[in-house]
């Protein structure tokens, strides 16, 4: 049987749209932060070798001028820890929705750091229904709960435009 | 889409990752959301690399191509830049083979393991 994953906005959503658009921030300043609830159909084990990793935008509204320099653009603001891909796997005490996570918890995506080969393993910090067994799992009938946001280096001209990546989050399954 | 499965290492621990991309020259993206059944391991657990391979070949790598979701296709599995005698056809939500063993591949059509995120810079 093929085990599902379902992303949604809220705890036992149904499903993110194909692109979620973060609005419009300005240079130096940080986007829209975005809730990302994920759960899976798997009845029997865990879902395992759970991580993601940022990878050019393969989406369907693109609206940017080209996916690999937005890619490589992001991960270099990361490389450079003035802004880029914000994932923050830590849920805090009495989180209620509308709040942001703790910045200490930040996780920056940069080239070495939530690439293809260096994935992030998804922390059990993360799980916020079921009880968390370890890095990398999703229990049976659990959900784990991240947030994402972009910063944009106050470098970056004023007007640049459109930027998009796609988030890919990888796991094993059997079932 | 055409999916790649590699495998690290052969015999009982025998472990694997999956890419999958909708056009052969890419990109490939890893997407473990696509797994092998357990007879399709237990065959690929049975080769012997030596015998198999032979001397100086790099990758493990199974390849299948002109998969679509849409037309029943029959598609070629390959190892490295040899081509095997299994012929795969898609059915529905699977690859089923009409080769040794019958193994299969099961698939996720979608990319549901995805999210994707735009923003402007105004």
């Amino acid at each position: 049987m093929t085990v599902n994953i379902t992303f949604s906005n809220v705890s036992g959503g149904d499903s993110l749209a194909d692109t979620v658009d973060l609005g419009t921030t300005t240079p130096g300043n940080p986007t829209d932060i975005q809730d990302v609830f994920i759960r899976h159909d798997a009845i029997v084990n865990p879902i395992t070798d759970c991580a993601l990793y940022l990878y050019r935008y393969v989406g369907s509204s693109y609206l940017g001028d080209n996916e690999d320099d937005n890619f490589s653009e992001i991960m270099a603001w990361g490389d450079a820890a003035t802004g880029g891909c914000v994932v923050n796997q830590v849920i805090p005490p009495g989180w209620v929705y509308g709040d942001q996570f703790a910045i200490v918890n930040d996780q920056i995506f940069k080239n070495g750091y939530g690439d293809i080969n260096t994935q992030l393993i998804l922390d059990e910090d993360s799980i916020c229904i079921g009880t968390p067994v370890g890095d990398g799992i999703v229990p049976v009938s659990g959900e784990a709960h991240i947030q994402f946001r972009f910063k944009v280096p106050a470098s970056v001209p004023a007007g640049a435009g459109a930027r998009g990546v796609t988030t890919v989050f990888s796991y094993s399954a059997t079932s | 889409m055409d999916i790649i499965v590699r495998w690290d290492k052969m015999g009982p621990e025998f472990s694997y990752h999956v890419w999958h991309a909708k056009n052969p020259k890419g990109p490939w993206i890893r997407d473990n959301s696509i797994r092998l059944t357990d007879d399709v391991i237990d065959l690929l657990r049975g080769l012997n690399p030596a015998n198999y391979y032979g001397p100086g070949v790099e990758y493990n790598e199974y390849r299948i191509s002109d998969l679509d979701k849409q037309t029943r296709y029959s598609v070629k599995v390959t190892s490295d830049d040899r081509y095997d005698a299994w012929w795969y056809s898609y059915d529905g939500p699977r690859i089923v083979s009409g080769g040794l063993n019958e193994p299969h591949v099961q698939i996720d059509p979608d990319d549901g393991n995805l999210i994707s995120f735009q923003f402007t810079i105004g």
